[in-house]
């Protein structure tokens, strides 16, 4: 079945599945590496929503939030804002810091630095990079908890408003109608069909 | 504030019924193998019930391939046709759709399936209004069992790095 704008078949893949006991032990042992005694300290590993993240390539991926610590940021914020009497969508490292030590353990990781990827080949479809102007962004980041989040939150959080109103214009789905229900039936029916509606529409624009 | 209202999301938690749970995330670089990012669950936090809505602070480094593996853990009911439906835009305008099928899951089992993200050749230009306008690159991920959708998740993406 076609699928993407370039008409390209979907991947085949094979899930491995395994009995849940059989594996429990090991991703427990995994999860939580032991103390080395070569080395001066356990690895801190900074949780985000239950979630622990074990690596992080600060060339590539500066860092990684869910909407619930940022609301949860946001409230503290809004809340401290609110007893000063003043209002403002950018939030300080100071209050980030306070709501960040509660929420989460500081990832500390050791700064590297990567050449910037080369760019491919006539051919080559591997990588690409920001041209020079972008280049302040390849270097390596040393990781702070807070800096990631330093600059303004999204609108939508700290406005209480959506950036889109509408859930289905979000989703581009311009064939359905914005005036129906959100009805969660209809809308698994619709979306169902969605692909199939759209390999017709990239068939006849390729043609 | 309704930040994650359920009208931003096209299922309910608990239309969950598999209690599939994503318990690893990982994306490597595919040819350097260099892991780019690895999250996971601790095996005793629960299935977590508030849909979280991810953010992502990226560099402006663009992949074209990127392979991601991702384990999943099944409740007690068997899962067939287990599928994902992935759409990212920038702003209104789709710029890939994803279609992967995990297949077949037997129940009380821990899953590990990789999918390879292909994704397009983005213009200059748009990558740069991409890394100057944050969190208006977006994704939705559509989970579904036997065509009935089941999951809904979010994601934003700022490529400035946060800054």
């Amino acid at each position: 079945m076609e699928v993407d704008v370039t008409g390209e078949s979907r991947t085949a893949l094979s899930t491995l599945s395994v009995p849940l006991a059989e594996v429990s032990s090991a991703v427990r042992m995994e999860a939580e590496k032991p103390r080395c005694s070569s080395t001066p300290c356990s690895p801190l590993r900074r949780t985000v929503a239950g979630y622990q993240i074990l690596h992080m390539d600060s060339n590539y991926l500066v860092s990684f939030t869910t909407g619930k610590e940022l609301l949860k940021l946001a409230h503290k914020y809004i809340g401290s804002e609110e007893n000063k009497g003043e209002s403002g969508p950018n939030l300080g490292s100071k209050h980030l810091d306070s709501g960040l030590s509660h929420s989460s353990r500081l990832y500390k990781t050791r700064s590297r630095y990567y050449q910037p990827y080369e760019i491919p080949a006539v051919n080559g479809r591997r990588r690409r990079r920001m041209p020079s102007s972008g280049d302040k962004y390849n270097k390596a980041l040393p990781y702070e908890p807070y800096k990631a989040l330093h600059g303004p939150l999204p609108l939508c959080l700290l406005k209480g408003k959506r950036a889109h109103s509408k859930s289905l214009d979000y989703l581009n789905l311009d064939k359905m109608s914005i005036k129906e229900p959100p009805d969660t039936e209809v809308l698994q029916y619709q979306l169902q069909h969605l692909t199939i509606r759209g390999d017709r529409m990239f068939a006849r624009s390729s043609t | 504030m309704d930040f994650l209202s359920l009208l931003d999301y096209l299922c309910k938690p608990e239309d969950n019924i598999y209690n599939i749970d994503f318990t690893r995330f990982k994306i490597r670089d595919l040819e350097t193998g260099t892991v780019l990012f690895e999250i996971a669950k601790p095996s005793a936090s629960g299935t977590c019930s508030l849909k979280p809505k991810a953010l992502f602070f990226l560099t402006a480094v663009f992949f074209l391939i990127l392979p991601c593996r991702v384990e999943f853990t099944v409740g007690e009911k068997p899962v067939s046709n287990f599928r994902m439906i992935e759409r990212h835009y920038f702003r209104d305008r789709l710029l890939k759709n994803f279609d992967f099928d995990f297949g077949f899951c037997i129940p009380s089992s821990r899953n590990t399936c990789e999918h390879i993200y292909e994704f397009p050749q983005l213009s200059e230009d748009l990558i740069r209004l991409m890394v100057e306008n944050p969190y208006e690159t977006r994704s939705d991920s559509f989970y579904f069992v036997d065509n009935k959708l089941i999951m809904h998740n979010k994601a934003d993406y700022a490529y400035n790095g946060g800054q």
